[in-house]
């Protein structure tokens, strides 16, 4: 211990003159325009008319179908499997916006179901209502995640 | 039943972080991969650990 305080390191150092992120690495977002805008609006639409929709009018069939094939499985397991219930706003009790909200991500399923009175009746006697529950919640919050993953794509974002 | 609900979310959930996430489709097949048995192993984890206590 001599109490010699150690220099401090020279700021040309390469911890601090690395250079900053060129623009060239990051991803390019293309430039604004009407049709950018329409495809864009397109395919979060279709994304949440249809999950996978937005990234096959995107051409991206592959994961197009794998989206569908997770969200859609997860919402028919949610469903039919595990009889879970979609929610609906009651004003009595304002926190069940929330998980209105989760299952809305769903988009045309689920105002397909709400078309059709399908899935909104409460089975809690059912040992799996809860998994069910929770089976369709994530899947509209996995939908609204899609649906912006085709967002970026759509405005070259992402590729 | 407990077991098959959780493989079935852990595959789904999995699938879709690793679309969002990732570019690359081999990027993709490795982060889902890691994220099944991440979701898998760490709920069984947490299972045995509060198996002492149930």
């Amino acid at each position: 211990m001599t109490g010699a305080r150690e220099p401090d390191p020279p700021t040309d150092s390469p911890a601090f003159s690395d250079p900053p992120a060129s623009p060239a690495s990051l991803p390019e977002v293309k430039a604004w325009s009407p049709q950018l805008a329409l495809k864009a609006m397109l395919a979060c639409a279709a994304a949440f008319t249809i999950p996978g929709a937005g990234h096959a009018i995107l051409g991206r069939w592959i994961r197009a179908m794998l989206l569908c094939a997770a969200i859609l499985g997860m919402f028919a397991a949610g469903l039919f499997l595990f009889e879970g219930k979609l929610y609906t706003f009651n004003p009595e009790e304002p926190l069940s916006i929330f998980p209105v909200i989760a299952n809305a991500g769903l988009g045309g399923i689920y105002a397909l179901c709400a078309f059709l009175r399908a899935g909104f009746d409460a089975r809690p006697e059912v040992p799996t209502y809860e998994y069910g529950n929770a089976f369709l919640l994530v899947a509209g919050l996995l939908n609204y995640l899609a649906a912006l993953d085709a967002f970026d794509i759509a405005i070259g974002r992402k590729k | 039943m407990h077991l098959l609900a959780m493989t079935l979310f852990a595959l789904c959930v999995s699938t879709v972080f690793a679309i969002v996430t990732k570019e690359d489709p081999r990027e993709q097949f490795r982060y889902a991969v890691k994220a099944f048995f991440a979701f898998l192993g760490i709920a069984l984890a947490i299972g045995w650990l509060m198996y002492p206590f149930s």
